[in-house]
């Protein structure tokens, strides 16, 4: 078996889903479509990230994010959702919590939707379809 | 220009003048502290920030001239601040004499004249600087750099933040002046990428990160338009900042939607800050920003010249009302107000008071009347006693009757006095409190003229730098007690003695360089100028580790000059005091900054007549010192009192030495002169009733006060001395002035009008006689 004293990893580095305290961040990813979620979840868990659970729409997201709270250090959010829409959820979760971190994830042709969300309080947007590259960055910035 | 900015509103005007004056100072003492230090960020920074104040007051008030010079000293300043251009000396020098001519021109301002005279020699001279340092004005280009790089963002420095109108016009500014609540406001021109899939988004994006990082008070293009579907390249953002430019410059760093920004601060109107250039912090060659100039300049010369004359003959209207303008600190003002206040609660219980006495009065006269009565009854009734005591009444029972008559007349008054007593001490204690809150009030308004001494310290390293350079000499000034605050009328007049016995020192006292290391001395001279509070005194010192004064050669001169006799022994102190005598100089070339015979007898007669004293001492090769001594204001002195026949005249205290009591007999004479012995000095005797031509009185003491000022003593003979008092002293009118050996007058607690003797006036008078009399006689040997 293959330790790591083998192969030492010479360009050693903490990945970018690692808190100092060595514990992973938190995410709660919200998207009605299981394939986007799934490719959310997988860039995440690369960089070891935790997704500590997932919701198909904004009601059940705001529910989820108050019962984890404050166990819950990032939300990605759809914008276009049955029930509740993404901008909704944001702003209750706002409310709920003005602290709270939020990177609207979002279509082409949205770009209204995207500006209120930054206004609202959303820390940054990602363009469907997702690059890892572009999601991880702008994930990293929101946690800062 | 703007038209709610009156360039010949008086109250602007004045405000102008006094910070125009600070700036001057300001860069003064900073181009100094360049020529030490030529990487002194700080020093380079705060000329920048003066002389573009200096700029934008100038623009505001119209004066051209000015602003434009003021112009070219700027260009070349940031020149030398982006290090374009390094400090060296000879561009100090191009820098100082801009400065005189920045001088000039207020000066000729000031008295409602345009500056005419020609500077473009200078002003090529300037520019000349800026094309050796290869610096092209307007701003050359940053290179561009690839983008995503966050260490390519220049982080700066709050105080290097440019600033400039931002393009903005007059009325926008004003806009966002209010909108600042007084903050300073930026513009943060965001570039934007145009390849990223949601282009439109950014505008907003960076909007919503910059409004948690201060207040965002304009954005260009409008909010409205960002909002809506369009990408614009670049996004202006007008804002307070209330967080690190680090901070900021992180933030405003977002991958694929910024590309570059800059920042400028917003030059608000009334409030002209920093500079009117802008510095790219960019990441992308879209950044290319043109200087935005503040001053808006006539197009031809004629019309400049025009302007000019306009302004002129305005201003020269308006010159002649501007008068002085004493700054105040508010807090003084609000001390005298309270203290004011005070006062009107003290009359109050002092009408009060007077209420009681009118009823204790009232109480007197009734009691009075009762008393009468009483007495009157008492006297009904002596008959009827007597007729019974002859009748054979019991003596006893009729003295007791006639006691139970009179008693109660006794304690008549009883009430009244018990009333009167309490009013009495209250009236003494309101009055204890008045003189205390008029004490106060005197020093509060005293204290609204006092000026820190630094107002005539600060022109000195530029004098002892110029003066130093001249004669090539190597001098450290060094300034102590700036904070020493003097009468402001006394401020005024010290300047010129402390210039003249600042020249002395550098010119006569310092050595030069070479002799000084071959002596063993710092090649570097020092020169220490200093001001204390002593008492109700202020003491100025000038001192140098120079040469000192030769006591030989001192002596030798005044034998010369005839200013002493040749036998005469003096002691060194003595022989210091000679070099204050009027056509003394001991320099033995004549050079240009000092040595031409008016000299220190001029800073002696200066500091006299502000009731002042001023002393040297010297050590030879060790250096000399000069302490000036001066009251903290003119306008009340602490004084002797003494009577003269009738006359009450006074003294002051800060040229009295000693008091004696003597009997006739004690007073010698000597040729001619009476004298008396002081212990082992002899004293020369003016009589004050002679002098003043007053029937002395003849008691069987006479009273000596002992004035004088360093070695010069006098004795004054007085009837009688009656105290010490603070007097204030009134100037007499121009008819009176020319009696000798009289400063002014005062009115003394009773009423009366007393005198102030002029010690030094009659020192000199004393002087004279004796000096006169020798000659005579020298005459006369021959």
């Amino acid at each position: 078996m293959k330790t790591k004293s083998d192969f030492p990893n010479l360009n050693e580095r903490k990945p970018d889903g690692v808190k100092d305290d060595g514990t992973p961040y938190r995410v709660l990813v919200v998207d009605d479509s299981v394939f986007v979620t799934k490719q959310i979840t997988q860039i995440l868990a690369s960089e070891g990230f935790e997704v500590v659970a997932t919701a198909a729409d904004g009601e059940e997201a705001l529910n989820t994010y108050k019962d984890k709270y404050p166990n819950i250090d990032l939300v990605t959010m759809d914008i276009t959702m049955p029930k509740m829409d993404g901008v909704t959820c944001l702003e209750k979760i706002m409310e709920f919590d003005k602290n709270a971190k939020v990177v609207m994830i979002s279509a082409l042709g949205k770009q209204e939707l995207v500006k209120r969300s930054l206004l609202l309080g959303a820390k940054n947007y990602i363009v469907k379809p997702l690059d890892r590259k572009k999601v991880l960055e702008r994930v990293v910035t929101s946690l800062e | 220009m703007s038209d709610y900015l009156d360039p010949n509103n008086e109250e602007l005007l004045k405000d102008f003048f006094a910070e125009a004056q600070a700036q001057i100072e300001a860069l003064e003492q900073n181009i100094l502290v360049l020529e030490q230090d030529p990487a002194n960020r700080d020093a380079i920074d705060e000329i920048f920030r003066a002389a573009h104040t200096l700029k934008g007051g100038a623009g505001t008030v119209q004066m051209l001239e000015l602003a434009e010079f003021t112009h070219i000293v700027e260009d070349l300043l940031d020149a030398i601040r982006s290090q374009k251009v390094s400090a060296n000396p000879s561009l100090v020098d191009t820098l100082l004499q801009a400065l005189d001519v920045i001088k000039d021109m207020l000066d000729y301002r000031v008295e409602g004249k345009v500056y005419k005279k020609d500077v473009s020699q200078l002003q090529s001279q300037l520019k000349s600087y800026l094309a050796a340092g290869g610096v092209s004005v307007p701003r050359t280009q940053t290179p561009p750099s690839p983008p995503k790089t966050p260490a390519k963002h220049t982080v700066t420095a709050h105080n290097a933040i440019p600033s400039s109108t931002g393009g903005l016009s007059e009325y926008e500014r004003m806009e966002l002046k209010e909108a600042s609540n007084g903050k300073k406001v930026y513009k943060v021109s965001v570039h934007f990428d145009e390849s990223n899939p949601m282009n439109s988004v950014g505008g907003i994006q960076v909007f919503a990160v910059l409004k948690e990082l201060g207040t965002v008070l304009k954005t260009h293009p409008e909010f409205d338009k960002l909002y809506e579907d369009n990408f614009f390249e670049v996004v202006d953002y007008y804002m307070t900042v209330d967080v690190d430019w680090a901070v900021l410059d992180k933030k405003l760093h977002i991958g694929d939607v910024t590309t570059g920004y800059e920042i400028l601060e917003i030059e608000l109107p009334g409030a002209p800050v920093k500079k009117a250039e802008t510095k790219a912090v960019s990441h992308s060659p879209a950044a290319e920003i043109k200087k935005v100039p503040t001053v808006e300049k006539p197009t031809s010369t004629e019309n400049e010249e025009r302007a000019d004359q306009e302004a002129s003959t305005d201003a020269t209207k308006k010159s002649a009302s501007v008068g002085s303008v004493l700054r105040v600190d508010s807090k003084r003002i609000d001390n005298l107000l309270n203290l004011v206040s005070e006062t009107v609660i003290n009359k109050a219980t002092f009408n009060q008071i007077a209420n009681i006495f009118t009823e204790g009065m009232v109480e007197f006269h009734a009691q009075n009347n009762l008393l009468r009565e009483g007495l009157k009854n008492f006297l009904e009734k002596i008959p009827e006693f007597f007729n019974q005591m002859q009748a054979g009444a019991n003596p006893k029972d009729l003295k007791k009757r006639m006691n139970d008559e009179i008693f109660p007349l006794m304690k008549i008054y009883d009430q009244v006095e018990s009333k009167l007593k309490s009013a009495i001490n209250n009236f003494k204690s309101s009055s204890q409190n008045l003189s205390r809150i008029i004490g106060e009030l005197h020093e509060g308004v005293l204290r609204i003229r006092m000026v820190p001494i630094s107002q005539i310290f600060s022109r000195f390293p530029r004098l002892v730098r110029d003066l130093s350079k001249t004669l090539n000499k190597k001098v450290n000034l060094i300034l102590e007690g700036e904070d020493t605050e003097l009468d402001k009328s006394v401020i005024e007049d010290l300047l010129d003695p402390l210039i003249h016995i600042v020249r002395n020192a550098i010119d006569h006292g310092i050595e030069d360089p070479e002799y000084r290391e071959s002596i063993g001395k710092d090649e570097e001279g020092s020169l220490v100028m200093s001001a204390h509070n002593e008492g109700n005194m202020i003491v100025i010192e000038v001192y140098d580790d120079g040469k000192g004064i030769d006591v030989e050669t001192i002596k030798r001169k005044a034998v010369e000059r005839g200013l002493i006799h040749p036998t005469k022994i003096l002691s060194d102190v003595e022989a210091f005091n000679l070099i204050f005598e009027p056509g003394f100089s001991t320099a033995k070339t004549v050079t240009n900054i000092s040595g031409r015979g008016v000299g220190l007898d001029v800073v002696r007669k200066q500091i006299e007549k502000l009731n002042g004293s001023v002393s040297i001492w010297s050590e030879r090769g060790r250096g000399s010192r000069f302490t000036i001594k001066l009251p903290l204001t003119l306008a009340i002195i602490q004084g002797l009192l003494v009577r003269v026949g009738k006359e009450v005249y006074v003294i002051p205290i800060t040229s009295v030495i000693d008091s004696h009591r003597i009997l006739p007999t004690d007073i010698k004479i000597i040729d001619n002169y009476e004298v008396f012995n002081v212990r082992k000095d002899v004293i020369s005797l003016l009589r004050l009733s002679q002098l003043f031509g007053l029937k002395a009185e003849e008691g069987q003491y006479q009273f000596v006060v002992v004035v004088g000022s360093g070695d010069r003593k006098m004795g004054l003979l007085v009837d009688s001395l009656i105290g010490e008092e603070d007097v204030v002293i009134k100037p007499l009118k121009d008819t009176y002035t020319a009696s000798p050996g009289i400063a002014g007058a005062t009115i003394l607690g009773d009423g009366r009008v007393s005198l102030i003797i002029d010690v030094s006036q009659l020192l000199d008078l004393g002087l004279r006689q004796e000096r006169a009399i020798r000659e005579k006689r020298e005459i006369r040997v021959r």
